[in-house]
């Protein structure tokens, strides 16, 4: 079953197309990253899905149903501004969360909380910005919501909150067997824990796949190779990205796909 | 049945958390605001709603922290409801215990309260119209105010008077007529209920025009 369904997604902002006919979804039990440089629309997508901004056109489906306020008590965001309530302390958080989250885990949260010796009574606002992340995360994995939804999760996070926040990610998708939906431009990291990934360019999505698949579907060829026949994508340094179904040249890593569909200047694809 | 009331009880823990949150992000403004809506005088009552309204869903409005209580579990309908709903309790019960320690009739009493009830459903309502439309709205509703106390007070509301004015009969700060007036006021904050819940988010295909949104990534 699809967790999410984005169908031709179009928004307008000051006159300025952001979005335009984005589409892509999410299996259940699936980590997909949407990907992009900045300004390319990822966060716009993640609040039209969230309801926090509304759509010109197009059409969102969570869990098979057209998005509603009341479908948010199974999606849980964190956005990448981690801005948080003035003066509430990290109790009065998880009082809130609690009551508007049916299934929230109480003991998850309060185990996370001890682990990591945050204190409860600690105003939110007076955490640091790592902690602040890893806090708004562990807040967003204990209300249970069938879908997670994290805006630049792993942005400047220290190596070791950024191993812990993966590590997160991934224990609830195995064990609580969610869906997380998130947005980044760290491309070297995602093949640690992403299983399937949009590019989005110019609030276009260009390619969409599950990891394995993408990277069955290209293949990383010297520049002096022979490309015909391939689909050529883009050329990458000394290297050229192209599709195909022959077993030729190398399998590239996730980086390189990325980056070659978003150095290539089709769009469609 | 109990679908309806389990249903009931949770949207009053809502309400129940969200008075807390509010309680707890700004409890300076609120306590002073309260303390000068206890006096008992429709002018002084005027600033002080003023800004009591825009300190609340307002100000998250203004100072785009609104996004914060979208991304939870809150609708942008409960999130009208919860404001307005604390906003008529406060001046309610801060109209009657001013109330109390004047000699007036039960009538009178009962007079003041929808008067301050008035002024209360008018001036949300502008400021939430403001707001929608990335207006400033403490300023502008200040011109407002000011705007419609000028239109009230010329002429009289007395209809067989050739000094009459129409408008004094609505005008929530003359309230010249005061079902007309309260109802006059209801009907303002009516329309920014249906421009609050309908412009972007929930039912973005009713659409009232352009998004306030700022493009972050």
């Amino acid at each position: 079953m699809k967790a999410l369904e984005v169908i031709n997604l179009s928004k307008q902002i000051d006159g300025k197309q952001i979005l335009s006919d984005v589409s892509f979804s999410v299996s259940e039990g699936e980590i997909m990253a949407l990907v992009g440089p900045n300004g390319a629309g990822k966060t716009t997508t993640l609040k039209c899905i969230m309801g926090i901004t509304g759509k010109d056109a197009g059409e969102i489906f969570i869990f098979g149903q057209p998005f509603s306020a009341k479908l948010k008590t199974d999606m849980a965001f964190v956005s990448e501004n981690r801005k948080v309530f003035a003066n509430l302390s990290l109790e009065d958080y998880r009082k809130m969360y609690k009551t508007l989250y049916p299934n929230w885990d109480d003991s998850f949260f309060k185990n996370l909380i001890s682990q990591y010796g945050f204190n409860l009574k600690q105003e939110m606002q007076k955490f640091s910005g790592g902690q602040n992340t890893l806090l708004m995360s562990i807040l967003a994995f204990s209300t249970n919501a069938k879908l997670v939804i994290l805006d630049e999760p792993t942005q400047h996070l220290d190596p070791a909150v950024r191993f812990e926040l993966i590590e997160m990610i991934k224990e609830y998708v195995n064990d609580k067997k969610g869906t997380v939906l998130l947005s980044s431009h760290e491309i070297y990291e995602l093949e640690e824990y992403a299983s399937s990934f949009a590019i989005i360019k110019n609030g276009r999505i260009i390619y969409t796949d599950s990891i394995d698949e993408a990277k069955q579907k290209h293949r990383i060829l010297n520049i002096n190779k022979n490309v015909k026949g391939t689909k050529v994508i883009a050329v990458i340094n000394d290297e050229v990205l192209v599709k195909t179904d022959e077993d030729i040249g190398d399998f590239p890593r996730l980086n390189q796909i990325i980056v070659g569909y978003l150095k290539s200047t089709e769009e469609n694809f | 049945m109990s679908d309806y009331k389990s249903s009931f009880v949770l949207e009053l823990k809502k309400m129940d958390i969200y008075f807390e949150k509010e309680l707890t992000e700004k409890t300076g403004r609120i306590a002073i605001l309260m303390l000068v809506l206890l006096i008992p005088s429709l002018f002084v009552k005027e600033f002080a709603i003023l800004f009591l309204s825009s300190s609340l869903l307002i100000h998250d409005i203004r100072h785009q922290n609104a996004e914060l209580l979208y991304s939870l579990p809150f609708s942008k309908k409960e999130l009208f409801h919860f404001n307005l709903i604390f906003l008529c309790f406060v001046v309610f019960a801060t109209s009657a215990f001013g109330e109390i320690f004047l000699g007036d009739t039960i009538i009178e009493k009962l007079e003041f309260i929808l008067r301050s009830l008035t002024l209360l459903f008018s001036i949300f309502g502008i400021q939430m119209i403001l707001s929608e439309f990335n207006i400033d709205a403490v300023v502008f509703s200040f011109i407002v105010v000011i705007f419609d106390a000028i239109l009230g007070n010329f002429g009289t509301p007395d209809i067989n008077s050739s000094n009459f004015n129409p408008y004094s009969l609505i005008s929530f700060t003359k309230q010249g007529n005061l079902a007309m007036s309260l109802i006059f006021s209801i009907l303002i904050c009516f329309i920014s209920y249906l421009i609050y819940t309908r412009k972007d988010g929930e039912n973005p295909h009713e659409g009232f025009g352009s998004n306030k949104l700022k493009q972050t990534d």
